[in-house]
Parts: C-alpha cells; structure tokens; sequence
C-alpha cells in the first residue's frame, strides 16, 4: 500500500488531509491521481489535502486478490471511502467487506448485475449489465443474423452479462448456436478447440463478453477457419490494442461505456494531456476513475468527512439533491447504486476507431 | 460544589448514595449477566444455523458440481443440446450457491477459499467445455480422454468445499473457544463484582452499624440517665447531622428538664408559702367577717347608749364639780364616795361605748404617712407613769426614721391597748418588762412588743370580739380586736404569739411609707407635730362675755353642755331644734354655736349649718359639731367640717372646752 500525497497538498497547511483509497489498476489510479491533483490545485477539501491510499496495486481480475485490500481499507478509519476496484468479480468480492464495515465503495467501471445488490454502500459510476446486454443484443441481431455464437469469461462479469445476453436473445427469439466459457490469462488454453467448436457452429456473429487479450489470441483462429463472422466484444474489450496486436482485432466492434466524442473542455484536456503523455487512445476507466474521484470529494465536501454521510449524498443524488455536475456530465445514482448509463459502439480500424454505433441505456432496471 | 464536597453527608444522603450504588452495581452486574448471555446463545444459536446453512449450500455446490460432471460425461458420451442446458442449470446452481457465500460476514480467509470454490468450478466448467468443443468436431477420443480431468476438477472443487467448511467450522471452533474464554472472563469478572458488592455491602453495614447503633447506644445510656435523675446528661459528638440534630435536641429537652424541675421547686416552695399565707387570710378572714357580723350588731346598740351615757357623764361630772363646791361637809363627803365613783363608771362606759362604735366602723380610713417614733411615744407616754407606779420596766427601741402608713390616731390607739394588755398581764403574771422594738424588713415596718408576763392562754383566740381572760371590769374584750382591725385598715397585719416558755409577742408588720411613692398613695400626707396653742392664756379674757348657741335636742345634753360652758364664764343660748336656733340668732348675736346633727323637726343639724353658711358665713366657720357617731360616716355629709369642730358624745369635758376655747379664739366679724 503505498500513499499518493499530491504537491499542492503542501498549500493546504498542517490539517489532517482527507483519505480515500484506490484499489484500481493502471488507467484507473491515473484518472483518480489526477483527479486529486485537480482538486488539490483548487484548494483541497475545505483546505485541507485530499490525500489518495493506493492498496493491492492488482494486475490481474482475480477476485480473490481483492480481498486483502479491501480488508485493509475498510479497517482503517480514516480512509472515508474507496474507489475501485478493477473488475465486478472483484469489486463483488470486496463489497462485503465495505459494506460489513460501512464504508462507501463506488466501483468505475464494474457492470455485473449482480453489483446491483452487492449493499447500500456499494455505488459504481456505470449501469448494470443489464442495459448493456440489451444494448448488445440488439446490435448483435441487427440486421437479422440468428446464429450467434457467444464465449464469455467465466467469472461474474463474463457469466452475469452472457445471462442477461441471452435472455434478451430468447426474448426475440434466437438461441446461440454456440455458447462456452473461457478462463483468462495462463488459464486460457485449448484456443484451437475453441475456435474449431466456435466455427463448427457456424455462426454469423461471436459475442465476445470478456477482455481484449484473450479475443486477441483466438480471433486469428476463428479467421483462419472462417472468415465471415462477425464480432461483437463488450465493453470488457476496453480499448484497441496498439501496433501489430491491433491487427488481430481489426473489424471488430466493441462497446464503449463513453462518449468517445464528448466534447467538453475538461474531457478534451485530458483525453489530450493523456495521449500525449500515454501515447495511446485514453481510456473509460481513466475518466471514470478522475469522476469518481470527484463525485466523492464534492461528497465530503457538502457532508463532511464521514463516512455515513457520504453514504447519504451520494444515495441522494438525482433523487433528494440534483445530480453532481461532473466532469463528463451530470451524476446519479438509482437505489442500487447504479448510475445511468450510455453505450456506444465502436470498430476497431486497422489504423483507428470509428463510431459506428450508439445507445443510451437507462438507469432503472 | 466544594462545599458540598466538605460537607459531612446526612445519613439519609448515605443511605440514599448506598442504596444507589447497591442497585447500580446490581443492575450493572444483572445487565452484563443479561446481555452476556443474550450475546452467548444468540452468538452460538446464529453461529450454528449460519454453519448449518453453509453446510447445505456446501452440498448444494458439490452436488451441483457432482451433476455437472454426470451431465458432461453423459454429453460426452451422447451429445445433446437437453444435456448440455443441464450441464448449465446445473452450473448456475453450483454458481449461485457460491455466490451465497459471497454476501455473508467472514473471515478473509473463509473469502478466499469460496475465491478458490468459484475458480476451481469456473475451471472445471472451462475444461467441461473445452471438452464439449473436441467432442463437437469430432475428437471424441480426446474428448473422452479429458473425462479425467473433469473428475479431477471436480475433486479440486469438492476439495475446495471441504476446506471451506472444514474452515468455517474451526472458525466456529476458534470462536466458540473465544466465547467460552469471554464467557468464563465474565464469569469471572462477574464473581469478583459480587464478592466486591458483598464487600460493599458488609462495610457499609457495619459503618451504618458503628455510625448509627453507636450514637442510639449513647442517645439510649443518656435517656436513662435522664430518666434517674442524673443532672447533666451530656452525649457524645455525632458523625451524622440527624443523630447530633437528636443529641442536640436531647441535650436541649434534658435542660429544660432540669430548669422546670428547678422551676418546679421553687414554685412548690411559693406554692407552700402562698398555701400558709392563704391559711392565714383565711383565718383572717373568717376572723373579719365575725367582728363584721358582731360590729353590726353593736354599732346601734353603742347609738342608742351615746346620748343616755353623754347624759349621765355630763351631769355626773356637773354633780362632782359643783357638790365639791358645797359647803356642807357631808354633801362635798359625797364626791368621792359617790359622785367620782358614778363619772369613772360613766367613763368606763363611755370608752366601751366608743370601742364598740371603732369596732363596727366601717369606713375607709384616712392614711397618712406616720413616724412611728412619735405614735409609739405617744401611746406609751400615757402609761409610762402606770408601769413606773407598778414597778415594771418598758424599753422602747424604735428608729427615729421608721415612717408607716397608717392612721395617727388609730396607731397610737394600737400602741394604747397592747401597751395596756402587757401591763395588765405583767400585773397579773407578775412579769417585770416589756420591750417594744421596731425594725424595717424589706418593705415591710416591724414593730414587736415582747413581754415576759404568763403570755396568752389561747394565742389563736388573742384578737376574737369579747374574748378576755382578764379578771371581771379589767377588761372589754375589744382592745386587741382593734388592734387587729386597725392593723388590716393600715394594709398591714397583727399575729399573736407566745414566745418561748414564759412572755406574750405581739407582732405588727406595717406597711413602710418610704416605700410608697406620692404616685401610688396620694391621699398620704405627712403627719404636723402638734403645736400647742400659744394664745390659750388669752382665751379667757376673748371669752368674756361671749354667748354662745347650743342647739340640742335633748334637754340633758344642753344642760350639761350648759354647765361646761358657765363654767368657762359663757353665756349660754339654748335651742331645742334648728328652727329655734335660727330665731335665737336673729334675735340676739351670737359667738358660737354648737349644734347636734341629730335632731328631729324640719330643721336638722346640718340644715342650720347650710342657713349658717348662707346668713352667716363666719359663724358657720366656727360652729361646732355634737355627734355621737364617732365613725364620721354622719359627718362625711359636711365636707367643710374640719375634725377639730366635732364633739363627740358623751363628752370629755376637757375635750369640749378645748375644742369651745379653740373655736371662740377666731376672731368674730361684725356681722356676727
């Protein structure tokens, strides 16, 4: 664990700074650092630091790695809140945690139904899978392909999403020809089996319902056996690979939890200051993160720091007090917690990506 | 609140914080019992159901797994869609029981082995696929070949289960053995409160014991002291305000106590005294009330004697005086065996009759202030020749400044019949003194005659009406009984004594003057020495051919007074009534007149003096006065009679022709 007091800190004199902790992996601890940064260049909270605990620093989305730092988060009484974690199998894992020690758990870009009931103190800053998967249902049958294959992550991201896929599919009258569950990282084996038994039932789409490394070693297979099937990838896809690996990818359209296109200033500096430091496309889960960041210290700020009235706020918002005006745009969330959420597709291009689609989803069930 | 601090508290404030105490500790004791056990079986209630129910899901989950793995051998076997969506429900439901574990409270390492419950079957799943892919194109062998790698996960996920469990169970273990520790430190904790309760509770017992039983012993010993009689009972200081609030009340109820049995005696000693002093008015008073009854009756006898007597005396006295004029020797032979013998009877007479009308007076006496040196000498002086003639000895010792109030007259009066008692008794008794002394104590005049004659037979008796033990014709029986009424009029009182084996004591206790302010007796007036007229040499000369007017009814009476006065070379006038008188005066001048009140017609006595005062104003300040009402009462009538114009009857002759001397010596006016 490891802290992150930012410079301006220091302009906010000898008062005790204000804690939050950040269980996220790479793009997600760069939005909520600069978040910080941001607010600590304004000021602080109430003049005093807003001061970032950075746990677990997980690289991978086992969700049994996030068990240790949540414990080690909720059981320090001066952190008011915790932003993360990477993945809905691990901001599952962890919000019993939070929620057993009553302390406010907003997840950036966790999108498992299942979030949805995860406890009172358990927000996230995207919708449920369920909108998602409508989202995606729709795209994959449009125009009218019936024969849709389906390979999902076996775990509470890839298993939620499939379930919610393929009732949506049911209800319009398509079965998968093919649906099978695939583990990630070392545990992905077999890829030529699977892309044999993906082409042997010869479908029109792949619904891709996990992360881009795994798609990226079984499309080529999937091409080399057949060429015309399209793929669709949810939003675990996350952003195009850069150089070669792109190339494995290509055509294939993925969702976007984002805006890619938003055009406030704010977003354009840091999609701007982003890839000009990163060298590469800026990320939701960056942006997601610098938000949540901010929703919770504009929280202590009105509430105080504690971490019940946090609660209170941000349970509020869009119903007893008007949405926060974020960064990317107005704040909510439903009684579960859940904000709003907006879906938009896009292609991966050999050279960029392209919109080619979007949708609003909204924030009730 | 310092004060309060300092302040020792009451012994309800103890009691009060005692019982508090006593009640908090118990309700605190009784609370942890309470909730102690309430924490207990609710704790080992929930922690048995909560392992029961992860028990079932247990075998939800290894059944699940167990029917997966049936269902993906039996799909590898005969592949079939129905078999496969089984294979899956049946995975869902294995997923789901795990996903139970998710949202329930426990350790981080009961968190991580369902990690590994969910990872495991999420492999086992992947394999099962992996095999349903080799089977689908074709490489059944293979397919079939990884049958045993399914078995194998599904051990791993069985594995995996039992580990949960087999950690949740010794969690419940470990937590059991905590509660029971918990349980035992309360327990413990628990016994050491109630044996520091107990302590407590005996200590406070035995300081209310010391604090309250100690000061009822002290309070308790006092009252039985007080009780017998002890003086001054004294308790302790007390600790608490209420006992020393009782012992300082104590001490206060055991004074009073003794100040009202000092009260108590000394009023009982007063009681005594006004008890004997009320025994004695009571003899007093019946005393006065018979003198009262026999005076009644005597006063109107003693009248209807005066006139008579004032007869028989007057012309007894005209007889003597003019029968020793005689010329014949057997007639002049006639005074002193018969004449003289006559007017000492009519004397005697006389003084009985004027006793008996002191004894029934009954006016109020006229108090002045009276030395008594002068009363004493007095009364004595017309006895001193009698003790010298009888050989007994008289003493007087009576201070020159005693003053009493009293009335000159009746005290030398007094003086007169005690002094004649003793001697009396000194002749008979053959005593040889008396001894007359007077003292001042406190308010009170003393004066005491003491003789050592036989003293009195019945000292009780002494002042009763007619009580004499003299010899026949000494005595009247009234002497000391006006001593006695005398004395009462003076305020004072007269006791009656025998002193020792031989001698009488009569005592007087007279009222002190110089105790009695003008305020508080303004009738008091201090007594003039008598002077002796200067002029008596020339009134013989003045009288010279003076007439005077006696009015009198009664034809023995002018005729006496008609003898007096020729005998002072008067010329005398007579009228039998007041109607007379006035036709005597208009007929020729007179220089005095003497009248008698008493007199029947239309005029009386007092009539003519009120045509006197009207006609002839300074014969009317001269005119005399001829009563035989001694008491005054008559006399009260005429405010402007002065008691040096009263002739009393039966006369005293020198009296009379003092009291005709003093009255013709005033110069008479022309109108006269």
């Amino acid at each position: 664990m490891r802290f992150v007091l930012l410079p301006l800190a220091a302009a906010c004199g000898s008062r005790e700074p204000i804690r939050i902790g950040i269980v996220l992996d790479g793009d997600g601890i760069h939005g909520a650092t600069l978040a910080a940064a941001d607010i600590n260049a304004s000021g602080g909270i109430d003049g005093r630091a807003l001061e970032l605990r950075l746990a677990g620093g997980q690289t991978d989305n086992l969700a049994r790695n996030a068990l240790a730092p949540a414990e080690s988060l909720a059981a320090d009484l001066s952190i008011l809140a915790v932003v993360g974690h990477t993945n809905s199998a691990a901001s599952l894992s962890a919000a019993r945690i939070y929620n057993a020690n009553r302390v406010v758990q907003i997840a950036p870009t966790s999108t498992a139904p299942m979030y949805s009931h995860a406890g009172p103190y358990s927000f996230r800053m995207v919708a449920s899978d369920r909108h998602q998967a409508d989202f995606l249902g729709r795209a994959a049958i449009s125009p009218s392909p019936r024969r849709i294959a389906i390979l999902y992550v076996n775990d509470d991201y890839g298993r939620g999403l499939r379930n919610e896929v393929v009732r949506y599919l049911k209800t319009h009258g398509v079965v998968p020809v093919y649906e099978a569950p695939y583990s990630e990282g070392t545990r992905f084996t077999g890829i030529e089996g699977v892309a044999s038994a993906i082409v042997a039932s010869r479908p029109q789409v792949l619904l891709w319902l996990g992360r881009a490394p795994e798609l990226i070693l079984l499309l080529p297979e999937v091409r080399a056996r057949s060429s015309g099937i399209a793929v669709l990838a949810s939003d675990g896809f996350g952003r195009p690979p850069a150089g070669d690996l792109a190339i494995a990818v290509q055509g294939v359209r993925y969702v976007r939890l984002l805006d890619p296109g938003n055009s406030r200033e704010a977003v354009q500096r840091l999609r701007s200051e982003y890839e000009k430091r990163w060298q590469r496309e800026l990320t939701d889960q960056y942006l997601l993160a610098y938000q949540a960041v901010q929703v919770l210290a504009e929280a202590i700020r009105t509430s105080g720091p504690d971490r019940e009235a946090i609660r209170t706020y941000l349970s509020g918002l869009g119903s007893t007090r008007a949405p926060f005006d974020g960064m990317l745009g107005p704040i909510s969330f439903d009684a579960n917690g859940d904000a709003p959420g907006q879906y938009f597709l896009l292609e991966v291009p050999p050279a960029d990506s392209n919109l080619v689609a979007n949708g609003v989803a909204s924030a009730s069930p | 609140m310092k004060g309060m601090l300092l302040r020792p508290r009451s012994l309800r404030e103890s009691m009060l914080l005692t019982s508090v105490a006593f009640a908090v500790a118990a309700t605190i004791l009784m609370g942890m019992f309470a909730r102690f056990a309430s924490e207990t079986r609710g704790s080992q209630t929930e922690s048995v159901a909560m392992l029961r129910e992860e028990q079932r899901i247990a075998e939800e989950i290894v059944s699940g797994a167990h029917e997966q793995q049936l269902d993906a051998f039996q799909y590898l076997q005969r592949p079939a869609a129905a078999t496969l969506d089984a294979f899956r429900t049946h995975g869902a439901r294995v997923y789901e029981g795990v996903n139970r574990y998710l949202f329930r409270d426990m350790p981080l390492e009961s968190r991580l082995r369902v990690e590994t419950i969910k990872e495991a079957h999420q492999d086992f799943e992947v394999a099962a696929q992996r095999a349903f892919d080799l089977s689908a194109t074709g490489a059944s062998a293979e397919a079939h070949a990884r049958a045993d790698v399914l078995s194998t996960h599904i051990s791993v996920v069985e594995s995996a289960v039992r580990s949960f469990v087999s950690t949740r169970q010794n969690q419940r273990d470990a937590q059991r053995a905590l509660m029971e520790s918990r349980l035992h430190r309360v327990q413990m904790a628990t016994a050491a409160t109630a044996l520091l309760i107990v302590a407590l509770a005996i200590a406070m017992a035995e300081i209310l014991r010391r604090r309250m039983m100690r000061p009822l012993t002290d309070l308790s010993g006092a009252v039985r002291q007080l009780g017998d009689g002890v003086g001054s009972v004294r308790v302790a200081r007390q600790h608490y305000p209420e006992f020393q609030l009782l012992a300082d009340s104590f001490e206060g109820m055991a004074q009073r106590i003794r100040s009202s049995r000092c009260e108590l005696e000394e009023r009982n000693g007063e009681l005594t005294q006004t008890l004997e002093e009320l025994r004695r008015a009571q003899q007093e008073l019946v005393q006065h009330e018979k003198l009262s009854a026999v005076g009644e009756m005597l006063a109107g006898l003693a009248h209807e004697l005066n006139n008579p007597l004032a007869g028989v005396l007057g012309l007894g006295e005209v007889l003597q005086t003019e029968l020793a004029l005689s010329s014949d020797v057997e007639t002049r032979a006639l005074v002193p065996t018969v004449v003289t013998p006559l007017v000492a009877e009519a004397v005697r007479a006389r003084q009985l009759v004027r006793n008996l009308l002191h004894f029934s007076r009954q006016s109020e006496p006229q108090l002045e202030s009276v030395r008594l040196a002068d009363a004493v000498e007095v009364g004595i002086g017309l006895r001193r020749h009698m003790f010298a003639q009888e050989q007994k000895i008289i003493t007087v010792d009576v201070p020159s400044d005693l003053t009493v109030v009293a009335q000159e007259q009746k005290l030398q009066h007094i003086v007169i019949n005690v002094v004649n008692n003793a001697l009396d008794a000194l002749i008979e008794g053959n005593g040889s003194r008396l001894r007359v002394a007077a003292r001042r104590l406190g308010d009170d005049v003393v004066l005491q005659f003491d003789d050592d004659g036989p003293g009195f037979r019945e000292p009780a008796r002494a002042f009763d009406a007619f009580y004499t033990t003299k010899v026949v014709g000494r005595g009247t029986g009234l002497g000391l009984t006006l001593v006695h009424r005398f004395a009462q009029e003076f305020g004072g009182s007269v006791t009656a004594e025998n002193s020792g084996a031989r001698g009488a004591r009569v005592t007087l206790h007279l009222r002190s003057a110089a105790r009695t302010s003008g305020a508080d007796c303004p009738a008091l007036a201090p007594s003039q020495p008598k002077e002796p007229s200067s002029r008596n040499g020339d009134v013989e000369e003045t009288q010279l051919r003076q007439r005077v007017l006696v009015v009198d009814d009664e034809p023995a009476l002018r005729q006496v007074q008609r003898r007096y006065l020729s005998a002072m070379n008067l010329v005398v006038v007579e009228a039998a009534n007041g109607v007379d008188a006035c036709v005597a005066i208009a007929a020729a001048p007179v220089d005095l007149v003497i009248t008698d009140l008493r007199m029947p017609g239309t005029m009386s006595g007092q009539d003519l003096l009120e045509w006197l005062a009207r006609e002839h104003p300074l014969l009317a300040e001269r005119a005399l006065v001829v009563t035989g009402d001694i008491s005054g009462a008559a006399l009260a009538a005429i405010p402007s009679l002065t008691p040096d114009r009263v002739l009393t009857k039966p006369f005293d002759r020198a009296e009379y022709e003092h009291r005709v001397r003093q009255a013709l010596d005033v110069p008479v006016g022309a109108g006269a």
